[in-house]
């Protein structure tokens, strides 16, 4: 009887929460698709003929803000992975000393700042110095990079269990330099969180607008500050032809970074089939 | 697995962790090819001592030698020691095979030879037909055969273990301690130093015992030193039971100073007809415990805890609430500081 009711808790729970997930997420992106593909859309609940035309129409200018966004988030996926990872090390060995608590404490601060503003200062602090630093794409790589920092390290730190530490003693009590610690035990061990620090990095990239509309240079563009563009003079279309193509190559990317290589790696050595190799083999 | 004999000096160490001294001043010499047992409470410096060994504590002074070489300021990587987890800590993203290996390839040692010793390595500890299996897939008692594999593999000069029995339920406990002591037996020239906190462990395995309280040495000897001749009423109350009695029972030793007390084993005391005894009490419990019975008596006019008197099996047990006699022999009492 109690158990009949909770799970009609539950089942009414996890009905809301699929509506929610609809309303918020799944209806705004199939609209978006389907206006893409649409030849005209107004007046009518869906479309009426459908066509390809605003893909056809897509110019160079699209092409190339789409491959620098790719390009941009690509380059701030791996650099703040890195970097996160870089820091966590860093900051763990430090961590029983008391600077520790005070760096992990500033990694956090790009968090709170409004990505706007974040730019600014970037733009600020930066402008030429180095020369044409400000005038180039690096500008928008630095200002991106410094908001999926704090995601980045996060995920990292997050990782660095005390059993990890365990296990990297005992490698180094078995003879196993540094690097070798960090090759074999660590990146293996820290797998899941570098995937989950790429695919988010990769995923605040490719869609970040404010602290790149503050700082990017004249002739650089990503793909959202041209849908941005479309949009503001009413170009809903073909924005949304743009959208599908964005959206397309990161789930793409996404995917990929989701499949579990590091696994695969790890067993390949020996010749145990790998969850990779299984799915390959499908 | 031959390799000249390397043992363990350490001197002066002492070791802390913010305000708190851990080990203070600790000297230790650990002969080639010793079984060295360290046992005491929990939070008494033992793991402190074998992770400074290892090279994972900082010390605030003291030196460390290895087969005459000093080791002090060398890292981990460098020291050729065989370290054994209390949670055995194998890689668990590597099969049974690269768990043991890994050493090896840190050595830059040729894949044939790896696989040959890897594979002699899991033989001496029965694990052969796990090779290929990963670590998660293999019970507890198998996982530290598999980490012991891995840590001799290397022919370490020290072997160092970290309450290896611990984890272990009670019958394998027995099995495992039994093997242990056999693979002492066949590498006479491998130094082990095994830190645990029970005391059968020390007596079983042994050469030496180090009973540690508060990072200090309470007394380092063997197993039968430690228990016939406790230095004082902590290390005769640890290791093993002991009944603490004073000194005016036994004349030869009446009159010392009244800081100590004499102290008599359980299987050290007999029951007497009353009258007979040297002194007398009532049965206050009775516990059979296999090949013996433990008996409680609460001495009368005495101020000590109730007396302890194991009784082989076979003699007349007094019945609970009973008064008896006790005798002991003078000889067996030792004197002990308070
Ligand atoms: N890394 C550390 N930082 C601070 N205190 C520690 C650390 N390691 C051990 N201690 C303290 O040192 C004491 C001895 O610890 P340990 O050597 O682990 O004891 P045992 O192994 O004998 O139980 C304990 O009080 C413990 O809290
Ligand atoms: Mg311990």
């Amino acid at each position: 009887m109690l158990a009949d009711r909770t799970r009609h808790w539950r089942l009414l729970a996890a009905a809301i929460a699929t509506l929610a997930c609809a309303w918020l997420f799944i209806l705004p992106v199939a609209t978006v698709l389907l206006s893409s593909f649409a030849k005209r859309w107004g007046g009518t609940v869906l479309p009426t003929t459908l066509t390809l035309r605003w893909f056809e129409r897509l110019g160079a200018d699209d092409w190339s803000a789409l491959a620098t966004s790719l390009e941009v988030a690509a380059a701030v996926a791996v650099l703040g992975t890195v970097l996160g990872l870089w820091l966590a090390l860093t900051l763990e060995e430090r961590g029983r000393e008391r600077g520790g608590a005070l760096l992990d404490l500033l990694v956090m601060v790009p968090n709170g700042i409004p990505s706007v503003v974040l730019g600014l200062g970037i733009l600020i602090a930066y402008h030429d110095v180095p020369p044409g630093f400000s005038d180039s794409g690096l500008i928008v790589l630095a200002a991106q990079l410094a908001l999926v920092l704090p995601f980045c390290y996060r995920s990292a730190a997050s990782a660095l269990r005390r059993e990890l530490v365990v296990l990297r003693e005992a490698a180094s009590s078995l003879g196993a330099p540094p690097a070798m610690v960090l090759r074999r035990i660590v990146l293996p061990q820290m797998a899941p969180a570098i995937r989950s620090s790429l695919a988010i990095a990769f995923a605040i990239s490719i869609g970040e607008l404010g602290a790149t509309m503050t700082v990017y240079p004249p002739g650089f563009a990503t793909a959202p500050v041209l849908i941005l563009g479309e949009v503001e003079r009413g170009y809903y279309l073909p924005a949304s032809a743009l959208s599908v193509l964005l959206l397309g190559c990161a789930l793409l990317v996404l995917i990929g970074i989701a499949l579990p290589w590091g696994r695969a790696l790890a067993w390949s050595r020996t010749g145990r089939p790998s969850p990779a190799a299984k799915l390959a083999s499908q | 697995m031959a390799q000249p004999a390397a043992g363990v000096e350490i001197e002066g160490l002492t070791v802390r962790f913010g305000p708190k001294t851990v080990l203070s001043d600790l000297d230790l010499t650990i002969a080639p090819g010793e079984f060295l047992t360290v046992l005491g409470r929990s939070g008494c410096g033992k793991t402190t001592l074998l992770r400074f060994v290892a090279g994972f504590t900082q010390a605030a002074s003291g030196r460390l030698r290895i087969g005459g070489k000093d080791l002090t300021a060398a890292p981990p990587h460098k020291r050729n020691l065989g370290l054994l987890f209390q949670n055995y800590a194998l890689f668990p993203h590597m099969s049974v095979f690269d768990n043991v290996a890994f050493g090896l390839t840190a050595r830059g040692v040729a894949a044939a030879q790896i696989r040959m010793r890897v594979e002699a390595a899991l033989r001496l500890v029965q694990m052969e037909a796990s090779l290929r299996l990963p670590p998660a897939s293999l019970s507890g008692g198998m996982q530290q055969r598999v980490a012991l594999a891995r840590a001799l593999v290397i022919e370490p000069d020290v072997l160092l273990l970290d309450e290896p029995l611990s984890a272990l339920d009670a019958n394998l406990r027995a099995s495992v301690r039994t093997e242990l002591k056999a693979l002492h037996e066949r590498l006479p020239h491998l130094s082990i130093i095994c830190v645990t906190h029970d005391q059968e462990d020390a007596m079983v395995l042994s050469d030496r015992t180090l009973l540690m309280r508060e990072g200090r040495i309470a007394q380092l000897g063997t197993p039968q030193e430690l228990y016939d001749s406790p230095r004082d009423r902590f290390v005769a109350g640890y290791f093993g039971a002991a009944n603490f009695l004073p000194t005016s029972l036994v004349p030869r030793i009446n009159g010392h100073a009244a800081d100590h007390m004499i102290c008599l084993r359980p299987e050290q005391m007999r029951l007497a007809p009353l009258g007979g005894g040297v002194i007398e009490g009532t049965v206050s419990n009775i516990e059979w415990r296999g090949a013996s019975i433990a008996l409680s008596v609460v001495p009368d006019g005495v101020p000590a805890d109730p007396i302890l008197i194991a009784l082989p099996r076979g003699e007349t047990v007094p019945e609970r609430g009973a008064r008896t006699g006790i005798i002991f022999r003078h000889e067996d009492a030792v004197l002990v500081g308070v």
